[in-house]
């Protein structure tokens, strides 16, 4: 069991503090550097946790001195489990964002149940760290908070300020107007980038997501969008659509790849291009992703990485021909097709490869 | 807004509901829960604690946004887990824009199936990653692993990819439940590969 012991200030005695048997502070001369050994050599401590650079509280701290916040073992029982919330609220408070942890998991699972005490406290001890790193405010800085004005005709964000490294691969002119999509907005304010306002208000992220993910921009498409963005990369959405107008439904369901059952992509911003006549096939949106850190320009994108169409877990299976067209959107020369199947938070992805037989491993 | 009841948001674009709250009440005290500032616990952790509804995170998490190991809010509760919780009553719906779903045969036995194996005392997720409809557990999934891969199937339609399923379910240690409703009544079927005969 855990009870965080606070610290005090730097130049005070190093001494032991009644409550519980938690151990005590820092003492002065103890730098960045070598507070992990100075707490190495005392045998009840058995985690360290960094927390702040400035002592809480303390008038007298020198500039520069470490507030070191140690997690002390408790010598009798009794006291609640506070280790989980103590972490995730001092991982959010972090000043540096590499201090800033994730709550930790569980371990190894089992086959059964033991169905003992210790395994349900366990458990509570886990979902109450994995709840109190919900309930973290989304902290950013006004400095790095760019603020953009939705608007619910067009079903895009006009930009009034800018700030950040992201809007080389966000976001794209019309009439001198920069704009962000559905899906970019979206993003931006959760990684807390962005502030949006909507019909002369400002809309927390409940409200913003009630707006964008819409009949034309699902869930699903947007956890999948998400998700490659979370992890770097930069994701187009486009949108599909028939080169040929009077291409029909049989000619989707041949076996073959026919001429005119070719596919071209188009933006997904409504304004980059005429929306089609009610009559044609509904047009599916496809995610255009290049790697991380390339060279994305704007004006002259070059072919992606990869192509990522997504789909939910209960649609009808695509066709082997629907497969085959859309692997064969051009270009598509070095760009694979991944088809992403979609069921709630579950994302699975498999690479279509077309042609002929490929050369086995 | 009905005191106690869990606020939902069905909305265009979501096949489901969507869970927002991080701020609630314990309607009964669980086993052992710290005391003091845990008093106040979330509503998405009552779902899964004493409802037994796990869901699934889709919003970044505030702490480290940019890694997708561990998800924030809001909660996705699939149509099966939304139901069943309307019909619970632990559960309103805070009307955004009502969906005017057609309920149809297949989403109507899945809902079947749901309910009653959550009756039977099981924990239930997406058996998406497995081929399957639900990964059906003994207990909670962060304690355990899955006993059964449960397919939802229509009672009188040949099982296309029975041999396949049967192949990984012996191959990740769980038997293949089959799951129909027959007359109103779920029926259930089990099956284990069988290497060496």
């Amino acid at each position: 069991r855990f009870v965080h012991a606070h610290t005090r200030a730097v130049g005070e005695e190093h001494g032991s503090c009644s409550v519980g048997g938690v151990l005590s502070v820092v003492q002065s001369g103890v730098c960045s550097s070598n507070w992990k050994d100075y707490c190495r050599k005392d045998p009840e401590i058995v985690e360290i946790v960094p927390c702040r650079q400035r002592p809480i509280g303390s008038g007298t701290g020198e500039g520069g001195a470490l507030h070191v916040e140690m997690l002390h073992q408790m010598q009798d029982s009794g006291q609640a489990f506070q280790e989980p919330l103590a972490q995730a609220a001092l991982a959010a408070m972090g000043e540096k964002k590499q201090d800033r942890k994730l709550p930790k998991g569980l371990g190894e699972k089992r086959l059964r149940l033991e169905g003992t005490p210790e395994e349900t406290e366990k458990l509570h001890h886990y979902l109450s760290g994995q709840m109190a790193a919900q309930s973290a405010p989304r902290a950013t800085s006004r400095r790095s908070m760019s603020t953009v004005r939705w608007d619910l005709t067009t079903q895009l964000a006009s930009v009034i300020t800018q700030k950040g490294s992201h809007w080389a691969t966000h976001g794209h002119t019309h009439s001198g107007q920069l704009v962000l999509e559905p899906h970019e907005t979206l993003f931006l304010m959760e990684m807390g980038c962005l502030e949006v306002e909507i019909a002369g208000g400002h809309a927390n992220l409940q409200q913003v997501y009630g707006t964008i993910i819409c009949d034309s921009l699902t869930l699903q498409e947007y956890t999948v969008i998400a998700s490659l963005k979370r992890s770097g990369f930069v994701v187009k959405r486009c949108l599909v659509s028939w080169l040929s107008p009077n291409t029909d439904s049989d000619a989707n369901s041949s076996a073959g790849i026919t001429i005119d059952a070719r596919l071209e992509l188009v933006p997904s911003c409504p304004l980059c291009h005429p929306m089609p006549p009610p009559s044609s096939p509904p047009l599916q949106s496809l995610l255009e992703v290049y790697r991380p850190g390339s060279k994305f320009k704007k004006s002259s994108p070059s072919p992606p990485q990869f192509r990522v169409c997504v789909a939910s877990a209960r649609d009808p299976f695509p066709s082997p021909s629907l497969l085959s067209q859309l692997a064969a959107i051009q270009p598509s020369s070095g760009v694979t097709l991944k088809w992403c199947v979609v069921d709630g938070p579950s994302l699975t992805y498999s690479t279509v490869v077309p042609g002929t037989i490929p050369p086995p491993h | 807004m009905s005191k106690g009841k869990i606020q939902a948001v069905a909305q265009g674009g979501v096949c489901g509901a969507l869970v927002w709250r991080a701020e609630g009440k314990w309607s009964q005290r669980p086993v052992h829960i710290s005391a003091g500032e845990m008093g106040v616990c979330s509503d998405v952790y009552r779902l899964r604690v004493e409802w037994r509804v796990v869901g699934g995170l889709v919003g970044a998490l505030p702490v480290q946004p940019r890694q997708s190991g561990q998800l924030g809010l809001p909660l996705h509760l699939s149509p099966e887990e939304l139901s069943h919780l309307l019909e619970k009553g632990v559960l309103e719906l805070e009307q955004e824009t009502p969906p005017d779903d057609v309920i149809t045969r297949e989403q109507e036995t899945r809902a079947a199936v749901f309910g009653d194996l959550w009756e039977n005392g099981f924990t239930l997720t997406s058996g998406l990653k497995y081929g399957a409809d639900y990964l059906v557990y003994q207990g909670d999934p962060a304690l355990v692993h899955s006993c059964f891969l449960a397919l939802v199937l229509p009672w009188k339609q040949p099982i296309a990819t029975l041999t396949s399923l049967c192949r990984v379910g012996s191959k990740v240690v769980k038997a293949l439940l089959l799951c129909s409703v027959e007359k109103g009544v779920v029926q259930y079927q089990t099956l284990e590969w069988d290497p060496i005969l």
